[in-house]
C-alpha cells in the first residue's frame, strides 16, 4: 500500500507534489461529497425539527416606535442583513420582519419594517396574547371585560376575570358547535335515510304504482318526527350560542383602536411577555397536545391535525391488512412453488420494475379502475338509489388504500423473498425428511422463520404509504373532510367516504391556503410529525433486518 | 403421546396414518393450487395495470362511428319536381335542433319556414314568413349554434328570424318539443335588387351582424339590434370581379370576406377601411364554399378541384393588429367539386359535402377526416346537430338522411400529442398545452412535448445534481470509510431514502427558493469552491507534524470533511456578492436577463435539482456503493500490491470494474426522477412552457397529471390524454428500470465467474 506514512519525503512541498500525483486530492473530494450528502439530509432535519418544534412556543412580544411615529407590536419572526453591491452602496436596507397579528384590523399578519427606522425596543408585561377561534391571533392591551353590555371588570383586575370567565363562553360556544355538528348531523343523517327509504320503495314498486299507503304514512311520520327534533336543536343550539356571545374582552390595539373580542371565541389567552418559563412550557405542552388530538380551524391552518393523522393512520392500516396476504403469496409462489425458469425471471424483473414505476401512473390506474370502473359499477349494483350522487364511484379511503397497496405490492414480495431464502435449507430438508408435506414445512418452518423478515417488508411498506401524497390526490384525499371513515353511525367504517392525509395536509396547507407565509409554521409542525412517523416506521425495519441478518449468520447450518 | 391412553392396535393405527396421510396430503393439493393461483393472480393484476392503461387511450385515436338514423325524401317538396328547381334551389338553410327532434329550413317556394318532425309526421309544422310580404326568398343563412336565420328577398330586404323549440316534460324522460317560429325583425332595403348571398353572426350581447350581397355584385353589410329600429345596411367599397359566390362576415361585424367565380378572395377590416379590401387572394380553383369554424378566427375553404382547407390570419410583424390569412391546414380532399361547408355549434370539426354526394366529417386542430359518406346525389345541404351527435344531409334528389354520429376524441391525433401545431391566434405552429379554456370556443391544446421536455428537464437537472455527489460519496464510503464511521453515515443516507417527496417539495418550494434566490450566485460559486477547500484541507493536513498524522486511521478524513464543507460553503457565500458586484453589476438576475433575455423565476431548475437530489442521491449511492463493494477483494489487493495508490486502485479498477453498477443505479435514478410528482409540483411554477434555460420552470407529465386529473371529465378527451401521458411515464421509466436491471443481473453474473 502506497500512502503517506509509508513513504520517506524530506521536504513538504516534494510531499505535496506526491499527494497530487497520487490522486489524494480526488479522494479529499469524494470525501467531500459524502460529507456533503450527509451534512444536507441533517441540515434538513434540524431545518424541520427547529422550525416545527418551535411552533408552539410563546415567543415574547415586542412593541417599537418606528420613525414616522407609528408604534408596531408583535414577535420578532425574521431579521434580514443589509445587502451591498459590488461598490459598497447598499442595495437594501436591514430588515426585520413582526408578526403582528390582527388579521381581521390590518388584512395581514406580518409587517417588514427597516430595522434603522425602529427605536425603543420594549417587551411591555401586560400585552396579551388571544388564540382566536378564527382570524389568527389577537395581539392587544386589556381594557375591560364586559358582560351584555355591562362592564364587570377594568383595569387591572380584568385579567383575571377573562382568564376566569374564558374558559366558561369557550364552553358553551364549543356545545354549541357540538350540537350542530353532531346530534343536528344525527338528525340530518336519519332524514336522509327515511327519504332513501321512501325512494327505494318506489323503485320497488315500478313507475306508475302507489307505493303501500301504511308504509308512506309510517315514513311520513318520521319525517315530522326528525322535522321537530331538528327545530328543537337548532333553537337550543342558537341559544347556547347566544348566552356564549354574551361575554366580551375589550383590548386596544398598539395603534389605539379598540376591538371587542368575544370571550366564546378565545382559545387561550395569555400575557406572553409575563409568562415564567414553567408557565411557558405548560403553555407549549398544551398546544402540541391540541395539535395532535385536536380539530383544525381557520381552514386547517390552525389548531390541530387529528383528522389527518387518524386519515393517515387508518388508510395505512387497510393498505398493509390487503398488501401483506397478497404480497406473502406472491413471495411464497415465486420461491417455493414456481419452476425456477425464464419466466419467473421475467416475473422478477417486472415485479422490480414496479416497484420503480411513478406513483402517479399508480394514482391513474386507481382512479380509472378502481373509482370509475369497479366503484362507477358497484353504485349502479348497491346504491342505485343514491345516483347520481356516487357512493362508491368517487375517491375514497378505500380506493385510496387499495392503490397504494398495488404501489407497495413489490415492497413486500422482494422483502418476503429475501427473508424465505434466507431460512437454511437443512431446516427445511429436516422437516420434510421427518415426513412433513410441503404446505406443512412452509407453513410450521419457512413462515415462522421468515416472519421478522416479512415484517420488515410490511414497515416499509407502511412508511411509504404514510409518505404518498400524488397517488392520494387523485383517488379520494381531501383538505378537509366533514366525517371521517370511522364514526358512530352504522356500519361504522365507511369504506367510502373521503379522508385526510398528513402528506396532503402539507401540500394543501403550504401550497392552496390563501395566507401561505401565515400557515408556514403549522406546516413545519405537520412536516416534523410526519417525518416522526416514517423514520419511526424506517428505523423499526432497519433494526428488524438487521437482527435477522445477525440470527441467520450465526445461526447458519 | 399421553401415557394412560392404550395404544391402538396396529391395524387401526395404520389405518389412521393412512387418513392423516390423506388429510395432509388434500390440505397439501390445495394449498397448492391456492398459492399458485394467487401467485398468478398477483402477477395478472399487474399487467393488468398496464392493459386498463392501455385501454384507456385507445379510443383516442379510433375513429368517429356512424349509423344512419333514417333516410327519406324531404316533405313538402313539390310533388312533381319544378324543372330547373332541384333542391338546392327549393330548400335554404337546412338545421337541425338540439335535441334532435325537428329539422328545419326556409322553403324558398313557399316562403316559409317548415318544421319536419324526424320522428316523421307528429309535430310537423309551416309557418309563412309574414315579413317577406309580396316579395320572395331569395337567399338564407342559419347560423351553426342558436338556430338563428338570415333570410335574404328578391326585394333587397333582410328578414331576421329565430327557430324556437319549447320543450316540456310531460312523464320522467319523456319530452316534448314544439317548434315555432319568431320573427325578430327586418332591415329596409338599400337597392331593390336581389339578395343573393347572405351571411351573419348574432354575438353574446344578442346583436346580430349580417353581410348580403346582390345580383348587381354589390355588398352590404350592417348591424341589428332586436327591439330597436333597423339600421340601414352599409355599403361596402370594392370592385367584386366575377359573380360572388360567397361571403362571411364574423360575429364583431368587423372581418368580412367575400368570394367571387373569379378564383378571389377579398379580405376586409370593415373597423379600419370599408371601402377597399385589405388584401385580395387568388386561387387556383373557384371556391365554391366559405365559412368560419366556431370562434370566427379561422375561415373554412372549399374548392370546384375538391380541395378542403383551413386558412387564418397571422401577424407579419409582432405590432401588427390586422392579419393577412394563410393556408393552416389541409384536409383530405373530396372527389368532386365542394358544394357545402357546415361548421359545429361546439369544437373546431365541420362537415362538408361535394358534387358527387360525398360528405366528410373534418376536424380543424388535428387536421382528422374522422367520417366519410356518400349520398345518392349531389350534397345541397348540410346541418351538424349542435350537440355533435347527428348530421343531416340533403341531396340533390331531394333525400334526406339523418345519420348519428359518436365522435368522441376528434381533436387527438399522433401529430396533434407530439407535433408542432398551428393553433388559432398564434403566428407560428408550436408545441403547446393547454387543455381548458374560458370560452365556448377554445381550442384545446393537447401537445405533450413541453411536459415531457419538462419532464426530461426536471430528471437532467436532478442527476447533474446528485450523479457527481451520489457517485463519489458511494466511492468514498466503499473503498476508504473507517468501518467506525460507516455506522453513522450509512443509516444517515438511508434515512434521506425514506423522506417522503412532499416534505421535499414543500421544503424545496416555500424555504429554498426564496433562500437561493438571495443567495444564488454564492451557491453557484460553492460548486467550485467546496471541491477547492476540500483539497485545502488536504494541503493542510498534509503539513502536519507525521506524529500527528500517524496517530489518524485511514479513511477518517471524513470527520474534519465535514467543517471543511460548511466552511467552503459559508465561503462561498461571503464570496457571492462580491462577484455579483464584480461580474453582474450587484444583479444577477437583471444580468441573466440583459444577456440571455430570460426572465428569472423565483422556483426554477436550480430548485428542483436540488430538490430532486434529495430524492435521488440515496437511490444513486445505494445501488454503486452496492456495485462498488462487490468489486471482489481480489481486484483491490493486486492493484495494491503492484504499487497504486488508494485512489488510482479506486479510480482505475473499481471504477471501471463497477461501471455497468454505476450505470444501472444513474438509470434508476433517472426513472425516480421522471416520475417524481410532489417536489415538481410544489417546487416549480409549473408553466407549461418550453424552455431549456435554468432559471426558468417546468411542468412535468406527472404534476400536470396530478394538477388536471382530478377536474377530467371522465372517458373525455382530457382524460383519455392524461392516460397517455401516464402510459409514456410508465414506458419511460419501464425502459430505464429493464434495462438497469438487465445490466445488474448481468454484471452479478460477471462477479460470480470471478
Amino acid at each position: 500500500m502506497s500512502d503517506s506514512h509509508l513513504t520517506q519525503s524530506p521536504k513538504p512541498t516534494t510531499r505535496l507534489l506526491q499527494m497530487f500525483r497520487r490522486g489524494d486530492c480526488f479522494l479529499w473530494m469524494s470525501g467531500g461529497a459524502l460529507a456533503l450528502a450527509a451534512l444536507m439530509i441533517t441540515g434538513l432535519l434540524l431545518l424541520v425539527i427547529v422550525n416545527g418544534a418551535t411552533f408552539f412556543w410563546p415567543f415574547d412580544v415586542t412593541a417599537v416606535d418606528r420613525a414616522d411615529g407609528t408604534k408596531l407590536l408583535g414577535q420578532i419572526t425574521a431579521t434580514q442583513a443589509e445587502r451591498k453591491d459590488g461598490g459598497g452602496q447598499i442595495i437594501k436596507s436591514a430588515q426585520t420582519q413582526f408578526r403582528v397579528g390582527n388579521r381581521d384590523l390590518y388584512g395581514f399578519d406580518f409587517v417588514w419594517a427597516s430595522t434603522v427606522e425602529l427605536a425603543n425596543f420594549r417587551r411591555p408585561a401586560d400585552v396579551v396574547q388571544i388564540e382566536r377561534q378564527e382570524y389568527g391571533d389577537f395581539l392587544g392591551f386589556l381594557q375591560r371585560v364586559e358582560e351584555s353590555g355591562r362592564t364587570v371588570a377594568a383595569g387591572a383586575a380584568a385579567w383575571e376575570v377573562l382568564l376566569a370567565k374564558a374558559p366558561g363562553a369557550r364552553a358553551l360556544a364549543v356545545r354549541a358547535t357540538k350540537l350542530q355538528r353532531e346530534d343536528i348531523g344525527a338528525v340530518n343523517y336519519a332524514i336522509q335515510k327515511a327519504k332513501l327509504r321512501l325512494k327505494a320503495a318506489a323503485r320497488k314498486a315500478g313507475s306508475g304504482a302507489k307505493i303501500d299507503p301504511v308504509f308512506q304514512a309510517e315514513i311520513d311520520a318520521e319525517l315530522v318526527r326528525l322535522g321537530v327534533e331538528y327545530e328543537r336543536l337548532r333553537a337550543e343550539a342558537g341559544a347556547l350560542a347566544v348566552q356564549a356571545a354574551a361575554a366580551q374582552a375589550v383590548f386596544t390595539t398598539i395603534d389605539g383602536q379598540e376591538k371587542k373580542v368575544p370571550l366564546a371565541v378565545v382559545v387561550r389567552a395569555f400575557r406572553p411577555n409575563a409568562m415564567t418559563i414553567t408557565q411557558k412550557i405548560g403553555h407549549y405542552l398544551s398546544r402540541a397536545g391540541e395539535f395532535v388530538v385536536g380539530e383544525p380551524r381557520e381552514s386547517n391552518t390552525e389548531g390541530g391535525v387529528f383528522p389527518a393523522i387518524f386519515g393517515t393512520v387508518m388508510m395505512t392500516i387497510i393498505m398493509s391488512l390487503v398488501v401483506t396476504p397478497f404480497g406473502v403469496v406472491a413471495a411464497f409462489y415465486l420461491r417455493e412453488y414456481a419452476r425456477q425458469g425464464f419466466f419467473v425471471r421475467v416475473v422478477r424483473i417486472a415485479i422490480n420494475n414496479l416497484a420503480g414505476v411513478p406513483s402517479i401512473v399508480f394514482g391513474v390506474f386507481g382512479l380509472g379502475f378502481f373509482v370509475y370502473f369497479v366503484g362507477g359499477g358497484m353504485d349502479r349494483l348497491f346504491f342505485p338509489d343514491l345516483l347520481p350522487t356516487p357512493t362508491f364511484g368517487t375517491g375514497g379511503i378505500l380506493w385510496a388504500s387499495l392503490t397504494l397497496a398495488l404501489l407497495t405490492v413489490p415492497v413486500v414480495i422482494v422483502a418476503t423473498e429475501e427473508s424465505i431464502a434466507a431460512v437454511p435449507r437443512g431446516a427445511r430438508e429436516g422437516s420434510l425428511a421427518l415426513g412433513a408435506s410441503k404446505f406443512q414445512t412452509i407453513l410450521n418452518i419457512v413462515l415462522p422463520a421468515s416472519v421478522p423478515g416479512i415484517l420488515t417488508g410490511v414497515i416499509l411498506a407502511m412508511a411509504r404509504g404514510a409518505g404518498e401524497v400524488a397517488p392520494l390526490m387523485i383517488t379520494g384525499v381531501v383538505k378537509l373532510a366533514p366525517e371521517m371513515p370511522f364514526d358512530g353511525h352504522f356500519p361504522f367504517l365507511h369504506l367510502d367516504r373521503k379522508f385526510m392525509h398528513l402528506g396532503f395536509h402539507i401540500y394543501d396547507v403550504g401550497f392552496q391556503s390563501p395566507n401561505i407565509e401565515a400557515a408556514k409554521p403549522m406546516v413545519f409542525t405537520t412536516t416534523l410529525l410526519l417525518i416522526g412517523i416514517v423514520i419511526l416506521l424506517n428505523l423499526t425495519a432497519i433494526a428488524l433486518r438487521d437482527r435477522i441478518r445477525k440470527k441467520y449468520k450465526t445461526g447458519a447450518f | 403421546m399421553p401415557i394412560s391412553t392404550p395404544p391402538p392396535s396396529p391395524v387401526s393405527r395404520l389405518a389412521a396414518r393412512k387418513g392423516v396421510a390423506r388429510r395432509v396430503k388434500i390440505i397439501d393439493r390445495a394449498a397448492d393450487l391456492l398459492i399458485r393461483a394467487a401467485g398468478v393472480g398477483i402477477i395478472v393484476i399487474v399487467a393488468l395495470i398496464f392493459v386498463f392503461l392501455g385501454l384507456e387511450t385507445v379510443p383516442l385515436f379510433r375513429g368517429a362511428r356512424q349509423h344512419v338514423g333514417f333516410e327519406r325524401s324531404l316533405p313538402g317538396l313539390p310533388a312533381t319536381p319544378v324543372p330547373e328547381r332541384n333542391a338546392v334551389g327549393h330548400v335554404l338553410a337546412l338545421g337541425i335542433n338540439e335535441y334532435e327532434s325537428h329539422y328545419y329550413y326556409v322553403d324558398a317556394t313557399a316562403g316559409a319556414v317548415r318544421f319536419v318532425a324526424t320522428a316523421g309526421g307528429e309535430g310537423d309544422a309551416e309557418f309563412p314568413l309574414r315579413s317577406l310580404a309580396t316579395s320572395r326568398v331569395t337567399a338564407a343563412y342559419r347560423t351553426p349554434s342558436r338556430d338563428r336565420l338570415l333570410v335574404g328577398t328578391a326585394d333587397g330586404r333582410v328578414i331576421v328570424a329565430e327557430a324556437k323549440f319549447a320543450v316540456t316534460y310531460v312523464e320522467a324522460g319523456e319530452r316534448r318539443v314544439q317548434a315555432s317560429l319568431n320573427e325578430v325583425g327586418k332591415v329596409a332595403a338599400v337597392a331593390p335588387s336581389p339578395v343573393v348571398r347572405i351571411h351573419g353572426r348574432q354575438n353574446s350581447g344578442g346583436d346580430y351582424f349580417y353581410a348580403y350581397a346582390n345580383a348587381a355584385g354589390r355588398v352590404f353589410t350592417g348591424k341589428f339590434v332586436e327591439g330597436e329600429p333597423a339600421e340601414a345596411a352599409q355599403p361596402v367599397g370594392g370592385d367584386f370581379r366575377g359573380k360572388i359566390t360567397a361571403l362571411i362576415i364574423d360575429y364583431e361585424g368587423n372581418k368580412l370576406f367575400v368570394a367571387t367565380e373569379a378564383k378571389k378572395l377579398y379580405q376586409y377590416y370593415l373597423g379600419e377601411n370599408r371601402d377597399a379590401p385589405y388584401r385580395v387572394y387568388d386561387f387556383a380553383s373557384n371556391l365554391t364554399a366559405l365559412d368560419f369554424i366556431i370562434g370566427d378566427v379561422s375561415l373554412l375553404m372549399g374548392f370546384a378541384d375538391g380541395a378542403v382547407e383551413s386558412w387564418f390570419g397571422v401577424r407579419e410583424k409582432e405590432t401588427d393588429t390586422l392579419k393577412p390569412i394563410h393556408r393552416i391546414h389541409t384536409f383530405e380532399p373530396m372527389p368532386a367539386a365542394v358544394t357545402f361547408i357546415q361548421p359545429s355549434a361546439r369544437d373546431k370539426g365541420f362537415v362538408v359535402g361535394a358534387a358527387d354526394g360525398t360528405m366528410k366529417l373534418n376536424f380543424t386542430t388535428s387536421a382528422r377526416t374522422m367520417l366519410t359518406s356518400k349520398l345518392g346525389s349531389a350534397v345541397a345541404q348540410l346541418a351538424y346537430a349542435p350537440k355533435l351527435t347527428a348530421l343531416l344531409a340533403l341531396g340533390e334528389n331531394g333525400s334526406v338522411r339523418l345519420t348519428n354520429v359518436e365522435n368522441p376524441h376528434p381533436e387527438i391525433s399522433f401529430k396533434s400529442l407530439f407535433g408542432r401545431v398551428h393553433y388559432e391566434g398564434y403566428d407560428a405552429p408550436d408545441y403547446i398545452w393547454q387543455s381548458t379554456g374560458g370560452t365556448d370556443d377554445f381550442e384545446g391544446k393537447y401537445s405533450l412535448v413541453p411536459l415531457t421536455v419538462g419532464t426530461l428537464k426536471g430528471a437532467f437537472y436532478g442527476l447533474l445534481f446528485a450523479i457527481p455527489i451520489a457517485v463519489l460519496a458511494a466511492l468514498y464510503a466503499s473503498q476508504f470509510m473507517a468501518p467506525t464511521l460507516r455506522t453513522y453515515f450509512k443509516p444517515t443516507i438511508e434515512i434521506m431514502a425514506a423522506l417522503p417527496s412532499v416534505v421535499i417539495g414543500f421544503l424545496a418550494g416555500l424555504w429554498l427558493a426564496p433562500l437561493l434566490e438571495e443567495i444564488m450566485v454564492g451557491t453557484l460559486l460553492a460548486i467550485f469552491v467546496i471541491p477547492l477547500t476540500a483539497i485545502a484541507g488536504m494541503v493542510a493536513w498534509s503539513s502536519l507534524p507525521r506524529r500527528f498524522r500517524h496517530r489518524v486511521p485511514f479513511g477518517m478524513e471524513l470527520v474534519l470533511l465535514v467543517p471543511l464543507v460548511i466552511a467552503g460553503f459559508w465561503f462561498a457565500q461571503k464570496l457571492g456578492p462580491v462577484v455579483e458586484g464584480v461580474c453582474f453589476q450587484g444583479n444577477y438576475k437583471q444580468w441573466i436577463f440583459d444577456v440571455f433575455g430570460k426572465q428569472f423565476e423565483q422556483r426554477n431548475s436550480i430548485v428542483i435539482g436540488i430538490a430532486m437530489g434529495f430524492a435521488v442521491i440515496p437511490l444513486i449511492f445505494t445501488i454503486s456503493e452496492d456495485a462498488f463493494s462487490n468489486v471482489p477483494a481480489s481486484f483491490r489487493s493486486a492493484s495494491y500490491a503492484l504499487g497504486a495508490s488508494r485512489w488510482q486502485t479506486a479510480w482505475r479498477v473499481i471504477l471501471p470494474t463497477a461501471s455497468p453498477g454505476v450505470f444501472s443505479a444513474v438509470m434508476i435514478g433517472f426513472g425516480r426522477a421522471v416520475g417524481e410528482t410532489m417536489i415538481v409540483l410544489m417546487a416549480t411554477g409549473n408553466t407549461p412552457i418550453l424552455s431549456f434555460s435554468p432559471f426558468n420552470g417546468m411542468r412535468t407529465l406527472s404534476a400536470n397529471t396530478a394538477v388536471e386529473i382530478p377536474e377530467a371529465p371522465v372517458d373525455g378527451t382530457l382524460y383519455r390524454v392524461l392516460f397517455v401521458a401516464s402510459l409514456l411515464l410508465f414506458g419511460l421509466t419501464f425502459v430505464c428500470n429493464t434495462i438497469a436491471e438487465v445490466v445488474r443481473q448481468r454484471l452479478r453474473e460477471k462477479y460470480q465467474a470471478v
